[in-house]
């Protein structure tokens, strides 16, 4: 089993804003028309946006949440001057957008062991897709408070079951995700699919290491380019080396990735 | 019709947009969104003797219309560029430019001769910021760079162009010595040294600390550098620096390049190269001219 890429070629493509759907915390839903369609994309793959000018100059990469026929919805916590300029769009606006490009996360096989999926905060993002598409698995989705656990009845209607966790204990169990995921390994291995903050990820590998357990995760990093020119969004690997995000990523295997 | 086509050092190029070194990767992942066989010739990643596995990360930091970058010249070394790389490009049909880089004159003298009968040109490197190591040093002592390329056109059997330094003071001496040496061309400018803040740890953005600022931030820098070199000596210049759009190309046409190269603006939009050939003819009309060569040159001082 491995990560995988979709077999549809990446393009650069128009993207219309048809919805832009705000939820608590600042985050919000935007929905895209693209031309010309995407082709499938697989859940945990990865497009890159930016706007008509030059400020900000590079395009920047956003999991996908969604996919419905020509339209993808992507799930975005404004954080630096694009998102929140994309916080404020409108609908009809144009943008630009590349994809599908990395890989994905791995799909259900056979005398494998079962999938139990890990997000902390916005990471919840490409289960959308992954649970709409291979049907429900357990989610154990954190955040700290429960203003960022967003777009609940969305969740509970595809995983089975829902766990939540928030670090000030507003919502679901006060704890981290590393908590139910623990418990959860103690029934035997678990195929981890996981996206969130990088400590998250770095004590899921932890986890998935101690209980022979395999772990995807996402990785994130800056980008330039985001379709494998500029080598620019390494992170160190194990046992040496460096991973590209955008090419052997964004998800890869746990026990390939050097957490400092 | 417009004549695009434009000489270079001995190579007649269909049309002067070339792609610059390190910013199409070694053309698998471009060639998915356009066809590398369009452009003028293709400079190759920098290649060194042996593979480099680059910097630590973080390897980028965006600025206000610039990237600055710290890849470190990641690259898979002379021995795989030559056996598999080359193979792959040579498919398009189109001149390649092998940019390279050295730790010592030794190391640039064996991969010229080495690639010179491999590709078309070889592009010298001498002035790459993010590498401790290396070329910075030939690339701001006027004599130290004499005697590099000295030594590269001597070992090579292919036109050498040298790749020069952001230099705002005596990049017209640079240029000369080069010229003197040998180098059939020169391209300019480099990425220019830089530095990002991170604030909340009173430390660099970069993993390496400071990097080589590109796209349109430098642009105005590139210009009034093409202008000082193109005075000074007489081989052709290539222009680089920020172009991202056709009117970019025309302006370092004007000031006398013969061609261009892009670089970040293919890691904005890796169709930016197809897009900016397919403007290019229209806006030379609109300048009344019917060809790139009526277009060199032309500025006017006065």
């Amino acid at each position: 089993m491995e990560a995988t890429k979709a077999k549809t070629h990446p393009q650069e493509a128009e993207a219309r804003v048809i919805r832009r759907r705000p939820f608590k915390g600042g985050i919000f839903l935007l929905r895209l028309k693209t031309d010309p369609p995407l082709g499938l994309i697989q859940p945990g793959q990865f497009v890159m946006l930016r706007g008509e000018g030059l400020d900000p100059l590079l395009p920047r990469p956003f999991s996908v949440h969604d996919q419905e026929g020509n339209y993808l919805d992507l799930l975005i916590q404004p954080r630096g001057r694009f998102t929140r300029y994309l916080s404020q769009i409108r609908h009809g606006e144009r943008l630009i957008l590349v994809g599908p490009l990395g890989r994905g996360f791995p799909q259900p096989e056979k005398k494998k062991p079962p999938f139990l999926l890990v997000a902390g905060g916005i990471g919840v993002a490409p289960f959308g897709l992954w649970l709409k598409m291979f049907g429900p698995a357990p989610l154990i989705y954190g955040a700290r408070s429960r203003q960022d656990l967003i777009r609940l009845s969305f969740w509970k209607a595809l995983a089975r079951p829902l766990i939540l966790t928030t670090e000030d204990g507003s919502l679901g169990q006060r704890a981290l995700v590393t908590s139910p995921l623990q418990e959860a390994l103690k029934k035997g291995p678990r195929t981890i699919l996981a996206c969130g903050p990088t400590p998250m990820l770095a004590a899921v590998a932890r986890l998935a290491q101690e209980t022979n357990s395999p772990a995807y995760i996402s990785l994130e990093a800056q980008m330039a380019c985001g379709t494998g020119l500029c080598l620019g969004c390494a992170v160190k690997a194990r046992p040496g080396g460096y991973l590209h995000v955008c090419q052997e990523g964004p998800v890869v295997l746990a026990e390939e990735v050097e957490f400092d | 019709m417009i004549d695009l086509s434009t000489e270079l050092a001995g190579l007649r190029l269909k049309n002067p947009v070339l792609l610059a070194s390190g910013t199409w990767g070694y053309g698998q992942e471009l060639s998915q969104y356009l066809d590398l066989s369009l452009f003028g010739a293709l400079v190759t990643k920098g290649i060194s003797l042996e593979p480099r596995p680059g910097n630590p990360p973080p390897r980028l930091v965006e600025t206000p219309c610039g990237l600055i970058n710290a890849i470190g010249l990641e690259n898979p070394g002379l021995k795989a560029f030559a056996t598999k790389i080359i193979p792959y490009l040579r498919r398009f049909k189109v001149p390649l430019i092998a940019n390279i880089f050295g730790e010592s004159p030794e190391e640039y003298v064996t991969l010229t001769a080495e690639l010179s009968s491999l590709v078309d040109a070889i592009e010298v490197n001498v002035s790459c910021p993010n590498v401790k190591r290396g070329g910075l040093l030939f690339g701001s002592e006027p004599a130290e760079l004499a005697r590099l390329v000295e030594k590269v056109c001597q070992a090579a059997s292919v036109p050498v162009i040298v790749k020069l330094p952001p230099k705002t003071l005596g990049i017209g001496e640079l240029a000369q010595v080069c010229e003197a040496a040998g180098a059939a061309a020169l391209s300019l400018i480099n990425t220019v040294p830089a530095m990002a803040i991170d604030l909340h740890r009173r430390g660099s953005r970069l993993g390496v600390i400071s990097g080589g600022l590109s796209g349109p931030v430098i642009k105005p820098i590139a210009l009034k550098l093409v202008y000082e070199v193109v005075k000074a000596v007489k081989i052709p210049v290539i222009g680089i620096g920020g172009i991202t759009c056709a009117t970019d190309v025309a302006e370092f046409l004007i000031l006398g390049a013969r061609a261009v190269q892009i670089g970040t603006a293919n890691l904005i939009s890796p169709r930016a190269g197809s897009r900016i050939l397919q403007d290019l003819p229209p806006l030379l009309s609109e300048l009344g001219v019917s060809s790139v060569s009526q277009l060199i040159g032309s500025f006017r001082s006065e």
